[in-house]
Parts: C-alpha cells; structure tokens; sequence
C-alpha cells in the first residue's frame, strides 16, 4: 500500500496543469479568454456550468423530441416515410 | 496507476457511431405499444432522455471509459436488469483518492461539483476525474450539436420538397449525415410546416 501510495502521489502538478489546459480548450466559453491567466479553479467553475446548460439542452430537445414523435402519428403519409427511415 | 507518461486518450468516435446508435433505440422505441400514445407525455420525455444517454454511453465506448460505465450501471438498475460488469472496490477507489488528493482546498470544492455532475465521478480522484470529464464533454457536444439533434433542428428548415426526393435524401441522411446548411430551427407547429416537421423525426 504504501508503494502504491508513493508512486500515485508523484502525480505532477504539470499533469494536473495539462489537463486543466485541456479543459478549457473545450469549453466554448473559456476559449475566447485564452489569456493564459484563466485558474484552475475558474475552469473547474466554467465546467460544471457548461455540463449544467449541456444537460439542459438534452432535456429541452428530448421534450421536443417526443412531441414531435408523438404528433406524426395521426398522418400515415408521414408515418411511412419515418417507418421506412427508423426501420 | 494513472502514471504520469501515460498519454492522456480522448478522442471520441464520429458522430456517426452516435446518430446511428440513437436511431437504432428511437426505432426500438417506437415498437413499443405504450410509447405512441398522445397522453403520458412525461413518460415518454423520460424514455427518450434515457435512450439519448444510454446511445451516447454505448457509442462513447460501452464499458471503457468510467463515466460511461457508470451511466449504463446506473440505467441497467433503473430497470431491473442484472448487468455483467467488472465491478472495481468501491472503497479501494474511495481510500485512494482520499489519500492523493492533497491539493489546495478550493480546487477540491469545484472538483466535488464536478464529480456530482459527470456520471461515476464519486469514485475518480481528479486526474482520472478531469481526463472523464473532458472525454464526458466531448461526447455531449457531438451527441447534442453536431449528431441527430443539430441535424434535426436543421432538416426543420426545409419547406417545400417532394415526398420522394425527401424520402431519399433522409435516407442518404441516415447513412452520412451532412448538415443541412439552412439553419432554421424554430419549432412552428402550423400546417404547411407539419409535412416537412413530422419527415425530421427520421
């Protein structure tokens, strides 16, 4: 255990910088501010909040979603191009 | 474990592999008896969220990355259904993180909300947590704005076509998935709108 533990503490903080560079370079938000001056934990900040709006939109669009499949189901000529097409 | 030569692995699939996996369990769906009926309008949104993260957990890479095993543990129990995966000791991963995870305290608290955000994030120490992270967002932003629902929302701007070139065009859709450069995504339910809305639900 405690070989394990000494070798996992030898995570770096270069790595943990990497990652947090990695990090912002993805979220559209923190991409405009690419002053290089942007903390680790405003990053970890910008990243709940994008997951946070990313699961909204998913929310939002399966509302529409199920409307919209819910709607087609009274014209057959739609609903045949969608059989063919989910089939 | 998580060494540090190791290089960091995200990239994820094209957004192929994930529209197709998405169709695939929309068309199960719709087998369903229960799931065409106009009323239990909340149970089938629910159906339909479940179904768009399960699809984008299985064409992120099944059971490979954490997050996406926790995500099909976690929809496999919603149902009941016993799943075969390799289970890791809970509480080795709890005492492993506790004892790396000597950084300064007000990096933890972001990484405590971001663990509450990506799924299986409770058992990650933070390196593992923010590479998951990173591979999480990019499998949400290719699911969400560039696979099906982007497409979706663009095939809504086309107005008058014929049923057959429509047809076809749907299908070459399903098979390569260009986006339509008409960028209309408003939902108008009227009339004229309805032919062309009910042949994007693809």
């Amino acid at each position: 255990m405690s070989s394990r533990r000494s070798r996992q503490s030898g995570i770096s903080d270069d790595q943990i910088a990497n990652l947090v560079t990695k990090l912002q370079h993805l979220i559209p938000e923190l991409r405009r501010r690419r002053s290089g001056k942007v903390s680790a934990s405003t990053v970890l900040q910008e990243t709940c909040n994008y997951i946070r709006n990313l699961h909204r939109e998913v929310d939002d669009l399966s509302d529409r979603l199920s409307e919209l499949l819910a709607s087609t189901d009274d014209n057959s000529a739609e609903a045949a191009i969608i059989r063919s097409l989910l089939n | 474990m998580a060494s540090a030569d190791k290089p960091l692995n995200t990239d994820v699939p094209e957004k192929d592999v994930f529209a197709l996996h998405f169709l695939q369990s929309l068309s199960n769906l719709r087998r369903q008896h229960t799931f065409n009926s106009p009323d239990k309008t909340n149970h089938r949104v629910n159906k339909i969220k479940k179904a768009a993260y399960v699809s984008m957990a299985r064409a992120a890479g099944g059971t490979n990355r954490l997050w996406s095993r926790a995500l099909l543990r976690r929809a496999a129990k919603e149902n009941n259904r016993v799943v075969g995966l390799s289970r890791r000791n809970k509480r080795v991963t709890w005492l492993r993180r506790r004892s790396n995870n000597r950084r300064d305290p007000l990096e933890e608290k972001d990484a405590e909300r971001l663990r509450n955000l990506v799924p299986g994030g409770g058992a990650m120490e933070t390196s593992k947590l923010m590479e998951e992270t990173a591979h999480y967002i990019k499998c949400l932003s290719m699911q969400l704005g560039k696979a099906v629902f982007e497409s979706l929302k663009c095939v809504l701007g086309v107005r008058s076509c014929r049923l057959f070139t429509l047809s076809n065009k749907l299908k070459k859709f399903t098979i390569s998935l260009t986006a339509n450069p008409s960028r209309n995504s408003s939902l108008v339910l009227s009339n004229g709108m309805k032919w062309g809305l009910c042949v994007a639900v693809l």
